[in-house]
């Protein structure tokens, strides 16, 4: 057939993970790698690091960093290091599944929202500019008033205003692909709800959702810290980067480092993932829409 | 061709490339204007017909470069232009009209504002006495009811009025040359027959030139006193109207004529011409159409030629890129 | 925001024309049909009549074509025939069975009946799904045949529509405008439905491709026995594919004929203009004789009278006053024009 002329052998050899790949911005790459290496000491810094977080030894309190502990003590003589390595799996883990239920409610009502629209649009849309008005400290303070403190308590907290940003999104982007006329194309062909929802318009959100889930998730970082440096979540004596910081603030001139190093591991932390958001919205191939 | 006082626009060898490298999507363009002449450029999507009409007002998008050629507007190389100089060309010296009029007005602003713009900036007159001479111009493009539109903004004008619209501020500027990208091709039948028509009268009144770019070839065909058909980044025709529309002797006019008629042919079908595509990125070393044409496909001998080497473009007046018709216009 | 809302009129009196013709049962058959969209403003709100009282008649294996300009309601004639939005009023009758009855999965099922060719075929595929997927995932929809047996039926289609099988895992991204309008033509027929609307199938293609879809679905028809709703602005299309043309103006039909008919004696004025402005030469005729240059009526506001008045050369006072309705003219030809006797044998010469 003579009608494969125009056609160039397409970028066949190269796939499509490849090229998503090659078109990201370096901010993607510098991202994934800090992340990296923050999630595996994180993941195997008990095991490399035979200190104990908890063990108190008065005698060698607020020690500068040395050979033994590398990032010195805390006032009750714990190992900065390795408390940082257990109160840092406490913060990224909260961190991250309130992320998840946030992303999976604010989804799920988001496109329900953009496609089917009327009453469900207008209820959900108008309960997302309430919550959206409303500090996650403010409901944190609230829960827990009457829950008391601790890490479920932190994460209903932020995931209460949490999945709005998301909601918000995936409408937009709902609505973006409902005008699309292939989703005309899927109805007058008899697409089941199903197919159209997985396969048109999932497909079309993973990536603007996951870059807005890395960027929200390293401000979730942030927010996780301080809401435990404000006493409002994980409890003492469990380490949490933001605990640590409150904990320093009365040693600041005797052992800067009890502030420096969990106030670096939530810097660091939070950019390197704000950084894979940023990534993976840019294709730097394209010019700036 | 030689160049004459008569020249307005001449355009030699101008080659396109993408930065990157790559084929150009331009190649060795040279098409001259005349003052108050009517010059159509005709092809399909991705010929290179509308980056040519951005080359010549050097408004290629990033990405396009020209490698090669020079473009001469009255008397001045606009290749080698920078500057206040282009500002000017494109302010003063050459108008220009697009498919999306409602794009190119800026919704903020009225109807008179707009049109207004190159006599107060371009040519300096009071803003008072620049919309008195708005009305004038808005009347001449046929707008009913200027003074009322004029306080219009452009969302509140049809696609017919806002092309008038744009007709009305490219006049203002009084240009010499007017190219026009499509203009009609998003607008209805019934207003592209009146647009053509406007735009046709008031060239005639103010005898300016008017490159139009299109795909169609049934507008050209009243419309224009010479055409020039692109195919892959070449011209493969170019001529006088008339002698074009009646006697093409390129295989591809010949055939795009046809398509454009719907006419059907003799077995009750349409004419079609195989395949697709005419973007300069997939050309081998022969004819650019050769994979595509039934002349070079009929005959043997001539397959070989059209399959190894390109023609050149020959003929006086009435130029064609074509094996086939240099062979018999020879005998 | 749109929405349909109840007209006033919606239980005017029954259509004004019924088709003549014995010979050919109805296979479709549209009757007084209207979609009023509502505007809503500050003020208030107030109905944007799209279409307004539609009635056809389309014989099976028929092509009936559908022409007017933007707004004239052609694309929401297809968006309702297609049961892509609802219908404020007025029936349609699909082979005997009321085609605006079923709803949800009833509807589903009975969705292969009427199929939707798309005037862009980039915008008809999904970019991310390859065309093998995007052609054989309606079939799974319904429950026609197993995998293995699909992907048959997918190469043989691609066949007929003239692509060779390495298009099966190519993405859309990697064919050109022409040949995902035949894939999309394809798709459309592998549920082998009984009517086939296209709306402007040709016109975002280049001229050499437009006449390649022409000629397939040409062929298509004559090996199928379709019957198609051919929706287009240009004239030249519609008197190439259709057997009969109804004219569409301000959301109602103003003139409805036979093709040769209509193209030999076009009775009504916004007919006349249309073929003056597209067939003949632009340019070179005075398209002042058969168009004032009026503006087309809001569709917020229609006139009381006719709605062509504000643009017709011929508009009487009596034209502003009254609409007319769809007046036969000949044995198969109706037209919606008080005047037409009086001013149609003046102004256009015999064309040939």
């Amino acid at each position: 057939m003579a009608a494969e002329l125009s056609l160039t052998p397409a970028r066949r050899d190269i796939g499509p993970l490849r090229r998503f790949l090659a078109t990201r911005h370096w901010t993607f790459a510098a991202g994934c790698t800090i992340f990296s290496i923050v999630l595996a000491i994180l993941l195997a810094g008990p095991w490399l690091w035979s200190l104990d977080p908890a063990a108190q030894n008065i005698v060698q309190r607020l020690k500068p960093p040395s050979e033994t502990y590398w990032l010195g003590t805390d006032n009750l003589g714990r190992d900065v290091f390795a408390r940082l390595v257990e109160g840092g799996r406490f913060t990224v883990t909260i961190a991250a599944v309130s992320v998840v239920i946030s992303v999976v409610i604010g989804v799920a009502v988001g496109i329900l929202a953009g496609r089917i629209g009327g009453w469900f649009e207008e209820i959900s849309m108008r309960l997302v500019d309430l919550l959206i008005a409303i500090p996650d400290t403010v409901i944190a303070i609230f829960l827990v008033a009457i829950f008391g403190p601790g890490h479920v308590t932190l994460i209903v907290a932020l995931t209460i205003v949490g999945w709005t940003p998301y909601a918000r999104l995936a409408r937009g982007l709902a609505l973006q692909v409902n005008a699309m006329d292939y989703i005309r194309a899927a109805e007058v062909l008899g697409m089941t709800r199903r197919f159209i929802l997985i396969r048109h318009f999932l497909p079309n959100l993973i990536r603007p959702i996951s870059a807005v889930t890395f960027l929200r998730f390293g401000h979730k970082l942030i927010t996780v810290g301080g809401l435990s440096y404000l006493g409002l979540g994980v409890q003492p004596p469990a380490p949490d980067w933001g605990l640590m910081l409150a904990a320093a603030q009365p040693y600041l001139d005797r052992a800067p480092m009890l502030m420096i190093a969990p106030g670096l591991a939530i810097f660091v932390t939070a950019l390197s993932v704000t950084w894979i958001g940023h990534g993976l919205e840019i294709d730097r191939t394209r010019p700036h829409n | 061709m030689s160049h004459d006082a008569e020249t307005l626009l001449s355009v030699r060898d101008l080659t396109v490339t993408p930065t990157g490298g790559g084929k150009p999507i331009i190649d060795g363009l040279s098409l001259q204007i005349r003052r108050g002449e009517i010059v159509a450029l005709v092809g399909e999507s991705g010929s290179g017909k509308s980056m040519t009409a951005l080359a010549i007002t050097r408004l290629l998008p990033r990405g396009l470069r020209i490698t090669s050629g020079e473009v001469v507007f009255a008397g001045r190389d606009v290749t080698a232009m920078s500057g206040d100089d282009l500002n000017h060309l494109r302010g003063a010296g050459i108008g220009m009209l697009f498919q999306q009029p409602h794009a190119m007005l800026d919704p903020t602003a009225r109807v008179r504002t707009q049109v207004a713009e190159p006599l107060t900036i371009g040519k300096g007159l009071s803003r008072r006495a620049a919309f008195a001479r708005v009305i004038d111009l808005m009347r001449s493009v046929r707008i009913p009811a200027p003074e009322a539109r004029a306080m219009a903004y452009s969302h509140e004008l049809s696609g017919g009025m806002a092309q008038r619209v744009m007709m009305a501020t490219a006049l203002a500027a009084e240009p010499d040359l007017l190219i026009a990208d499509e203009p009609t091709t998003a607008l209805d039948v019934t207003v592209q027959a009146q647009i053509l028509q406007l735009l046709k009268a008031e060239q005639a009144r103010r005898h300016f030139a008017i490159l139009l770019i299109t795909h169609d070839l049934t507008v050209v065909q009243a419309f224009a006193d010479r055409i020039a058909v692109m195919y892959a980044g070449r011209i493969v025709e170019e001529g006088p109207a008339a002698r074009i529309m009646d006697a093409p002797q390129h295989p591809y006019t010949r055939a795009l004529i046809r398509c454009s008629l719907l006419e059907p042919e003799a077995d009750g079908r349409l004419l079609s011409i195989p395949g697709s595509g005419s973007t300069a990125r997939d050309i081998g070393c022969g004819c650019r159409f050769a994979p595509r044409c039934t002349l070079a496909r009929g005959d043997s001998h001539l397959h070989d030629r059209c399959h190894q080497a390109e023609p050149g473009l020959a003929g006086h007046d009435h130029t064609v890129r074509c094996h086939a018709s240099q062979t018999a216009s020879a005998a | 925001m749109m929405k349909a809302t109840i007209p006033s009129i919606a239980r005017r009196a029954a259509p004004d024309y019924a088709e003549t013709s014995r010979r050919d049962p109805a296979f479709l058959s549209v009757d007084g049909l209207c979609k009023y969209y509502t505007w809503r403003s500050f003020g208030g709100s107030r109905p944007i009549k799209s279409l307004d009282g539609v009635t056809l008649r389309v014989a099976k294996g028929e092509i009936m074509g559908i022409v007017g300009e933007s707004g004239c309601g052609k694309s929401t004639l297809a968006k309702v025939v297609t049961r892509l939005t609802s219908a404020t009023a007025g029936q349609i009758t699909l082979d005997g069975e009321d085609w605006l009855a079923p709803r949800g999965e009833a509807l589903r099922r009975r969705r292969p009946q009427v199929q939707l060719v798309f005037q862009d075929p980039h915008g008809a595929l999904d970019p991310r799904m390859t065309i093998g997927t995007a052609m054989a995932a309606p079939m799974a929809a319904h429950g026609i045949g197993t995998p293995a047996d699909r992907r048959d039926r997918v190469l043989a289609m691609l066949a007929e529509v003239g692509l060779d099988e390495s298009f099966h895992d190519r993405l859309p991204a990697q064919c050109s405008g022409g040949q995902l309008q035949r894939v999309v033509i394809g798709r459309a027929l592998l549920l082998e439905p009984q009517l086939l609307v296209c709306d402007e199938p040709t016109s975002a293609l280049d001229a050499s491709m437009r006449t390649q879809i022409l000629n397939l679905l040409m062929d298509l028809r004559a090996r199928r026995g379709l019957t198609m709703l051919m929706i287009s602005h240009d004239l030249r299309v519609v008197r190439y594919m259709c057997d009969r043309i109804a004219v569409m103006y301000a959301g109602q039909v103003v003139e409805l004929a036979d093709r040769d008919h209509l193209f030999d004696h076009p009775a009504h004025p916004y007919t006349r203009a249309l073929i003056a402005s597209s067939l003949l030469e632009p340019g070179g005729i005075d398209l002042s004789r058969h168009l004032r240059e009026g503006e087309v009526p809001s569709p917020l506001a229609m006139p009381e009278g006719c709605r062509f008045a504000s643009r017709c050369p011929y508009a009487q006072p009596d034209c502003t006053a009254l609409e007319p309705a769809l007046k036969q003219a000949g044995s198969r030809h109706f037209v919606r024009c008080r005047h037409w006797n009086t001013h149609a044998a003046a102004t256009m010469p015999p064309r040939g």
